[in-house]
């Protein structure tokens, strides 16, 4: 009926060795590795990517430098001396000295503050506003949804510079007309993502279980929405302070950004654009500056959305 | 389709005449005298005639209704009220065609050569080609375009003169205002492509290409290609609406003479019948240039086109 | 006996991971007659679809290894050993395959007339018009109503079953002599299930094509296969033909997998039956038999040594250490200790 070859190669000699042990210490979900909550697996992503740790170490090391440099030189950002005008860098003055004899480098920094506390407000006005406002869209529905759609296509589908040269004319050139201006149009892209986020994730089997459960909005909310719509907003919110800090130059260049004699590193290039051709240091340090924040930013936000994409978890 | 498009153009009109409507009153209702620069000096009778002739004595809506009429039946995007003379339909004749052959051409390139660096390094993931092409789109997303252009007309222009520094009229004055515009956009195009080929590649239907017996050449031509280029259409629709905005700064730069030029030179002189004429201007070239995409986006993507004939 | 179309050799597959080597299929042979239809079985992971995309070598080159050993001979010639050109002449011509999902299998942006006559303007020199006649003809021939419409839609316009037919009517438009079906149910719905295997059975007869079913469930399997395989963790466990594994199986794993197909004559109200725990990590594959630490008759010696091969009959043969002798039986199904003896 049937044939049956068992050929063994080997004596086994323990006894034991055909004792029936079932599924004793099953492997399958108890083996394997200490599950790692959600944010230190991120972290620990994070921390492997040396670009992105690169990019903070520079970050923190620029911050550093734009409040402790001015006190290290004690130079007066506004002080003008005739007498040292276009000067190269040298010990005294480590950037050099600008058409009017003032320090670059203390310039530097203090336009550098202001630079990235102009980019850092209008990423927390956009932020506010468009996380707000998509997750009161998403969550609600209906006419509150639509409502806020019409705007951000409406918004979205006006020039954003011709807003902000409108909006700084009306509103006469200060810092406040910069940062509303700015914030104005950013937040639609945010408040679409948001509210994209939240209807995904809403459709999705777990959502749906809990609220079938009976769990609360504000629990679905805090459990489920919140840490998963989380990761890319803050991927949105690096990527967003180096473009508002570009924003910012890019104003201040055109002479729509902040005014003398408060300064930036916009109104800096601006400033030692004029001089290029004869003294090209006053054009060359703000814009160093400028590229560096800028690559830091990118760095760390690439290294984020990096760590946050469940494609590349392991 | 004809209906889609339709919808897509009543809805650009409203959005055009919102845009005219919230520019006027902003600017025209924008605190201090537009004019008192001009007229400070005169006599106050031949202050009221100039006054008067800028519509100057009625009140806001009334000059509204005034000039949205002549717009819609004249075409008329008003009168300069610092220069005499001059009209925002003068300067939108002469010189809309400069900057638009600049954005344009630099367009030509962001997108050409984007799309091809990005697919190259895709297509060679993980290689060295794809390594360099990385980090120089990394470089040139942090570098703001004045920058470059500097760098550009310091060196190209000033230290080694290989090209004009300045000035507009032949040939290889493009040549630094092209190149400068269009640094920026091709990281970009590159950056996308790049990410949006890689995704294609992975797609189920790829695989049924190459089972199908497809060369890698064909999988690449008839199957990759298009279907990795259709996020990218997207994108030129904003970059099309962005190429006057581009000329802003490189057209001071460069002393070109073109929109850009004289809409920020309007805002420093405060020119403001020239601020809300070059304005609306702007509004329709970005909004119309918005349907235009959306349209290409339709012809290229059959599940829009179908989809939205429709309805 | 029929003639022997397909003969895999000792096929060994590993990809590289951020983890380490992984080793998906870890030497399997079988081989494969002309107008057969084989069946793979196992739950997902455990290389079915590897080795079938192994054998068309559809594999991405780029963190693929494998064993130089291995060998998959197509008619005597090791397609292993081919130019990537002489494997583009090959696929879609002589060896088609259709994939699980045909929601994400077609191109979204080509008509699906296109996409079926492309295969047959690869391979054959014939005119722009001639191909589409013939395009035509096969997505009559795969039942789909107003085909000539139908040309010129989109895959959007169609429906999952209708993609499927489609993506059936691209596999087979240069008449293969071998079909590789990867899962090509589990996708869509039940009732279009048994309609899309029933086309794919008499397509099979029509064209006399080899062909090797992947799948995970035993019950596509019963009406179509003539050989069933059953794989886990990347080695064959169990083959025998349909009615030796459907009634006489000797491989715990197989019964396992049988006892979780529902069956619709069964009255009395015991729960449905499911295999607890998970697929071994093939980064680290056991010593021993993989199954071993799921299996309710698990001995120590399974964790230590991989069991030979017993042959049953001609057609039937297993990896299993309960048909040694010395093996403790207590409890086993009353069938399977017949087919011991």
């Amino acid at each position: 009926m049937s044939t049956k070859e068992v050929v063994m190669t080997e004596e086994w000699n323990e006894s034991d060795d055909f004792e029936r042990v079932g599924t004793e210490g099953l492997s399958g979900e108890d083996i394997g590795e200490k599950s790692l909550t959600y944010w230190a697996d991120v972290w620990r992503r994070f921390r492997e990517n040396k670009l992105a740790i690169f990019g903070l170490i520079l970050l923190a090391v620029i911050v550093v430098i734009l409040f402790v440099g001015p006190l290290i030189t004690g130079q007066d950002y506004q002080l003008i001396d005739a007498s040292i005008k276009n000067q190269g860098p040298s010990s005294a003055h480590w950037f050099g000295t600008d058409d009017m004899g003032r320090d670059l480098f203390t310039r530097v920094c203090v336009g550098g503050r202001i630079s990235i506390y102009i980019g850092l407000c209008c990423t927390l006005v956009m932020f506010v506003i468009g996380a707000l406002l998509g997750a009161l869209a998403g969550l609600k529905g209906g006419l509150v949804d639509d409502i806020i759609m019409r705007i951000c296509e409406f918004i979205g589908n006006l020039p954003y510079l011709i807003i902000v040269v409108i909006l700084s004319m009306v509103l006469g050139r200060s810092m406040f007309s910069l940062v509303f201006a700015m914030s104005l149009t950013a937040w639609v892209g945010t408040a679409r993502m948001v509210r994209g986020q939240i209807l995904q994730i809403k459709e999705q089997d777990y959502v749906q279980a809990a609220t079938a459960l009976g769990a609360s909005t504000g629990r679905i909310i805090i459990k489920h929405l919140l840490p998963n719509t989380l990761g890319i907003i803050m991927v949105d919110i690096t990527m967003s302070v180096p473009g508002f800090i570009f924003s910012e130059a890019f104003l201040s260049y055109i002479g729509l950004g902040v005014r003398p004699p408060e300064t930036s590193w916009g109104a800096l290039a601006s400033a030692g654009q004029q001089q290029l051709m004869f003294y090209p240091h006053e054009l060359f340090f703000p814009c160093l500056m400028i590229v560096l924040t800028m690559l830091t930013f990118h760095l760390i936000g690439d290294g984020l959305s990096d760590a946050l994409d469940p494609k590349l978890r392991k | 389709m004809v209906k889609f498009i339709g919808k897509r153009l009543a809805y650009a009109v409203l959005t055009l005449f919102l845009i005219t409507t919230a520019t006027f009153f902003l600017v025209a209702g924008a605190p201090g005298d537009p004019i008192a620069a001009k007229v400070g000096q005169m006599p106050e009778q031949a202050q009221e005639i100039i006054r008067e002739k800028y519509g100057l004595d009625q009140p806001v809506v009334k000059r509204y209704t005034t000039y949205m009429k002549n717009l819609l039946t004249t075409g008329d995007f008003g009168e300069s009220i610092i220069y005499t003379g001059q009209s925002a339909n003068d300067i939108i004749k002469n010189n809309t065609l400069v900057s638009a052959k600049i954005g344009l051409l630099g367009l030509l390139f962001q997108v050409t050569i984007g799309i091809s660096l990005g697919m190259v390094a895709a297509l060679n993931r993980g290689k060295p080609v794809d390594h360099v092409i990385r980090v120089l789109v990394v470089l040139a997303i942090c570098v703001p375009s004045f920058v470059f252009a500097s760098v550009l007309q310091y060196f190209l222009a000033f230290k080694w003169k290989l090209v004009p520094v300045f000035g507009w009229g032949e040939l290889k004055h493009y040549i630094l205002p092209v190149a400068a515009y269009a640094i920026g956009g091709i990281a970009s195009y590159t950056k996308y492509m790049r990410s949006s080929t890689l995704s294609v590649i992975g797609e189920d239907y790829i695989i049924t290409a190459k089972a199908k017996g497809c060369t890698k050449k064909r999988v690449v031509r008839k199957h990759v290609l298009r279907n990795a280029m259709l996020p990218i259409i997207t994108m030129i629709g904003p970059s099309l609406a962005g190429i006057f905005a581009g000329s802003f700064i490189l057209e001071r730069m460069f002393a070109i003479p073109g929109l850009g030029f004289y809409y920020v030179k309007a805002v420093s002189d405060n020119d403001y019948t020239m601020v809300i004429g070059l304005t609306i201007f702007f509004a329709i070239l970005f909004v119309g240039s918005l349907i235009v995409v959306d349209i290409l986006y339709g012809i290229v993507d059959p599940r829009i086109r179908v989809a939205k004939g429709k309805k | 006996m029929k003639e022997k179309i397909l003969e895999v050799k000792n096929l060994e597959v590993s990809f590289k991971t951020y983890a380490g080597i992984s080793h998906a299929v870890r030497g399997i042979d079988f081989n494969l007659h002309k107008g057969e239809t084989l069946a793979i079985v196992g739950e997902s992971g455990c290389g079915k679809t590897v080795s079938s995309k192994a054998i068309m070598r559809l594999l991405p080159e780029s963190n693929t290894l494998i064993n130089e050993n291995s060998e998959v001979l197509f008619h005597g010639e090791d397609l292993l050993k081919k130019s990537e050109n002489e494997m583009v002449s090959i696929r879609g011509s002589k060896i088609s395959m259709i994939f699980q999902d045909p929601m994400t299998s077609l191109n979204p942006t080509m008509k699906i007339g296109d996409q079926i006559a492309e295969s047959i303007l690869i391979h054959r020199q014939i005119s722009k018009e001639e191909a589409y006649k013939e395009a035509l003809e096969m997505l009559q021939l795969v039942k789909i109503p107003n085909a000539e419409k139908r040309m010129k839609q989109y895959p959007f316009e169609f429906s999952g079953g209708m993609r499927q037919r489609a993506m059936i009517a691209i596999a087979l438009a240069c008449k293969p002599e071998i079909l590789i079906a990867d899962e090509p149910t589990t996708a869509l719905d039940v009732t279009i299930q048994a309609q899309i295997m029933e086309l794919i059975g008499e397509l099979q007869k029509e064209l006399d094509m080899a062909m090797i079913l992947v799948t995970h469930d035993l019950g596509v399997v019963a009406s179509v296969a003539d050989k069933i395989q059953v794989m886990y963790a990347g080695k064959i466990v169990e083959r025998g033909d349909v009615r030796e594994i459907f009634y006489q199986s000797t491989h715990p794993y197989t019964r396992a997998l049988l006892d979780s197909v529902p069956k619709i004559h069964s009255t009395n109200k015991e729960t449905l039956y499911s295999l607890k725990g998970t697929p071994p990590d093939l980064i680290n594959p056991p010593v021993g038999c993989s199954f071993a630490p799921r299996c309710e008759y698990g001995m120590n010696i399974c964790r230590k040594k991989y069991p030979e091969l017993t042959k049953f009959s001609d057609t039937q043969e297993c990896n299993c250490w309960l048909h040694d002798p010395r093996a403790d039986v207590r409890n086993l199904p009353e069938n399977m200790i017949r087919r011991r003896q």
